[in-house]
Order: structure tokens, then sequence, then C-alpha cells
């Protein structure tokens, strides 16, 4: 399903995942300030999940899960997930959450998809209902998934009623949309 | 009525500007035979291809043009059939959609709504309304739709309809102040029961007869996306400890979402998805759009993966 040119699906896949390195590797370093040229075994780090990926593959490092499925954000979904603020923690959280499931923790497939699924409602209500002037707000919150639902939504809703109030409708006489001067009653006899 | 009177079929991943192409030649072809229309026919035209022209423009720029359709869903409202009683004699028309006519005065005639909207806006005839334009049958529809869950039985362009009659024909409606309240109520009632229709839905069976084309063009983009981001995340999740549905579940695990639609056949799925199902047997083919045809005129949209 995932398109290749997919500018979404690339920024999903630059996300940094903690890794522990199973193997010493020589001739890389991990960032500049290290002097040694090689990575020991048993180091800890943090890659964009494209090289987490395939060096996971190789078995080459062991992926635990970021920060944005922490214990913490746990406990928050489970809470009250509509309130959670996803965009701060990771703008890409089901995505991610998706691609990163089978490769570290299982369990992270069953938080996203009871978190979607109680956002989603949150979603579908502030969509079709809220003006707006109090969208902002609750953009702030959501996800990159979850703003596009909400605009797609937003959008067609402002689609159907512009077409509603389109066409020809009544217009205000121009006697009427003047204004009456302060003085125009004085002069009168 | 026939079901279909188009010209042209076109397939749905037809782009906008150019569909519209295409109906912009069958309407300049039709209307060609009224020396006197050329006016309106431009002005149509340059109304229509702008607003194609956003479209198009919408479609680079963002992935919310899907939302843009409703003026296209108005053009297809266009070509219902509506009784007019025309004050002109004139002679029989012959479209590539059909012909109609020819026009006797004060004889009844049945001719596409465009058709009559143009004729109605020179004064060459009254529209007769169809006959669910009435007060009696539309209280009894409002009551309908607050008394059950269920969408009642009205056509399937209701809203384009009563839209384009109210706007060009309001002296033919009989009790037109009435009339146009009691479908604004029918429509706020229905898009409601749409909304809370819409959070039952989590990537499993859902079944809703009689949406009209309206409603579900309002919430298509909507409904598309969640129900492949509720697909993606079933995917990801481990199926041994798989969250109970208070759905039934199909005995295949397969998600489905299947809207019913009675009524008109909608002939190329662009503007509604009727069934769309999402296979997980395949994983990362590229969607394919299959349209399907059932008895009671229902169009169903498989979206394969």
């Amino acid at each position: 399903m995932a398109n290749y040119y997919d500018i979404d699906d690339i920024l999903v896949e630059e996300e940094f995942v903690p890794v522990l390195f199973n193997k010493a590797v020589n001739g890389v370093r991990i960032d500049e300030s290290t002097e040694k040229g090689f990575v020991e075994e048993g180091s800890k780090s943090e890659l964009p999940f494209w090289l987490a990926r395939e060096l996971h593959l190789r078995k080459a490092v062991t992926i635990s899960s970021p920060s944005c499925f922490n214990h913490a954000t746990r406990v928050e979904i489970q809470a009250d997930a509509g309130c959670v603020d996803l965009r701060s923690r990771c703008q890409y959280f089901y995505e991610f959450g998706c691609k990163l499931a089978p490769l570290c923790d299982k369990t992270i497939g069953l938080l996203i998809s009871h978190a979607f699924r109680i956002r989603y409602k949150e979603v579908l209500h502030k969509a079709h209902t809220t003006a707006c002037a109090t969208a902002s707000k609750i953009l702030t919150l959501l996800t990159k998934e979850e703003t596009n639902l909400y605009e797609a939504a937003q959008s067609s809703m402002a689609a159907f009623r512009k077409w509603r109030m389109g066409g020809p409708t009544l217009k205000m006489a121009s006697v009427l949309g003047r204004k009456r001067k302060p003085d125009e009653g004085l002069l009168l006899p | 009525m026939k079901p279909y009177n188009k010209p042209y079929t076109l397939p749905a991943f037809f782009s906008l500007p150019f569909s519209f192409f295409f109906f912009e030649r069958r309407k300049e072809k039709t209307l060609l035979h009224f020396s006197s229309f050329k006016e309106t026919k431009t002005t149509y035209v340059c109304s229509l291809l702008s607003s194609g022209s956003q479209d198009s423009a919408q479609q680079l720029y963002s992935p919310l043009s899907l939302s843009d359709f409703v003026a296209q869903v108005e053009f297809m409202a266009e070509d219902e059939t509506v009784g007019i009683v025309p004050n002109l004699h004139m002679e029989a028309l012959n479209f590539i959609c059909g012909d109609y006519g020819p026009f006797y005065p004060q004889i009844i005639t049945e001719v596409p709504l465009w058709l009559a909207v143009a004729l109605r806006k020179r004064g060459k005839c009254a529209v007769r309304p169809p006959e669910w334009i009435s007060v009696d049958n539309l209280t009894r529809v409002l009551e309908g739709e607050r008394d059950s869950q269920a969408f009642q039985a009205l056509p399937f362009r209701y809203v384009e309809i009563s839209r384009l009659l109210f706007d060009h024909a309001p002296e033919d409606i009989p009790e037109r102040y009435m009339v146009r309240s009691l479908i604004e109520d029918i429509r706020d009632v229905r898009f409601h029961k749409v909304q809370t229709n819409l959070e039952k839905f989590t990537a499993s069976a859902v079944t809703w007869k009689n949406m009209s084309a309206m409603e579900v063009n309002i919430i298509r983009a909507f409904s598309g996306r969640a129900l492949q981001a509720f697909y993606m995340h079933e995917q990801s999740t481990p199926d041994s400890d798989r969250a109970p549905d208070t759905q039934p579940q199909i005995p295949n695990n397969r998600p489905r979402l299947r809207v019913t639609i009675r009524g008109h056949i909608f002939f190329h799925g662009l503007l509604i998805f009727a069934i769309v199902v999402c296979h997980c047997a395949t994983t990362c083919a590229a969607p394919r759009w299959q349209l399907l045809e059932s008895t009671e005129f229902e169009a169903s949209m498989m979206m394969k993966w």
C-alpha cells in the first residue's frame, strides 16, 4: 500500500529509534564526537528507523521501543486517549507504530489501534461541528494522519455548505444597506 | 425512468476536469440546437470549467481533492427526469443522451432536469415537481427519520433535485416554504444519523440502506481515510490477542464496509464507495477498482489490496 515516493512514508522512516549493537562494527562512527573509528559491541545509540530496520534484519542490532511508546504514554493513552498530545511525541504515531510493531514490541499494535479507535471518535465529532476558530486548539494535539482526516471532513463539509449557499439567492435592496446620516432627520421640516 | 441515459461512461480513475470536458461536449452538443441558448451555454461552461480547474489544482497540491466533488454530484443529478408543462410548440429534440419532445403547449413532457431548468429560465415551461415533494409525504418521512434508526426511502438525489427546483422554479412548487423547511429538517436529521453511524464503525461490516448521493459525498473523503487507517492498524495487531469487536466478524476475518444505496444506479464509482472490501490476502498490490452491480440496484465497488 505504501508508495515508494510517498513523502509521509519517507518521513516516518526518518524517526529515530534506540538500538543496542549486538556486534562490533568496524569503520563507522555513530557521531563525529567519538574518537574511535568503530562501534563496540553492546553500545547503545539512536539510529533512524530505515537504518535500524536493515541492521535488525542482519541481526546486528536490537531495537527497543522509542520514547513515544514508553510506559508513561501508554498510561496516558489508557486514561484518556482523546487528550494526549501525540503530535509533540511523534508526528507519525500510527504509521511509525505499525512499522515498529513487528520488529520490537508486538503490544504497540494493540496500543495504536486502541488509541486510534478512541481518538477517531473525537476527530469525527469535532470535524463536523466545530467552527474554524476553535479548530487550531484541537489541531495541536492531532498527529499527521488525524489532521488529514480532520481536514478531509472539514473541507467536504465546507464544500457542501458553499454549494448550498451558492446560486441565485435573495439580495439586499440597496436602500436597506445604507446608513442613515445622523443629521438627516434634523433637516426635514 | 431510464437508469442509463449517459452518452459516455467513464472509468472511475478519470480526473475531474477531464470528465467535465466530456460532459461539456454533451451539453454543448445539446444546447447547440437552441441558437438563443448560446449565452447560457458559455456562462455555464465557464462556471463548470473554473470549478474544474480549481479541482485540478487541488489534486496536484493537496490530498483532499476528493472533497470537492459537490459540483459533480449536482451535475449528475441534472440527468434525472422531471415533468414539464411547456407553453410553446417545438419539435422533438434529439440529443446524444436521448430524444425528448415534441413539445406541445399544456401537454406534460418528461425531460432531464437540466433541460427543464434551461427552459424554465426562459419562461417556456412550468416544472411539475416530483410526487415526493409534497408536504404530506415529507412530513411522513421526517417523522420516520426521527422515530427510527434506519434511513427512510427518499430519492437518491433528493438534496440536489430539491435545491435545483428551489433555485430555478420556486413558483412551481406548492407550499414551497413549508416544503423547503421540511427538506432542510430531513437533511439535518439524516446527517446527524450518518454521524452517529460513523462513530460505530470499526473496520468491520456496516450496512446503511437508503443513503443519498450528497450524504455519501460529504463523508466520502473522511470515511475512506478512516477505513484505511483502521485496516492498517488491524494489520499490525497480532492476531492472537486481537481485541474482540462489537461488530459481527466475517468468518475469513476481512474488514468490510458496506453501504447499500437503493435507487438509481451510480454508474461510475467515482462519487461513491458502496462496498469497500479490504482484502487481507494480498498484501502490497496496487489498489484495483472494480464496479459490480447487483439486483437491487446497488452500485458496489471493491477496493482490493
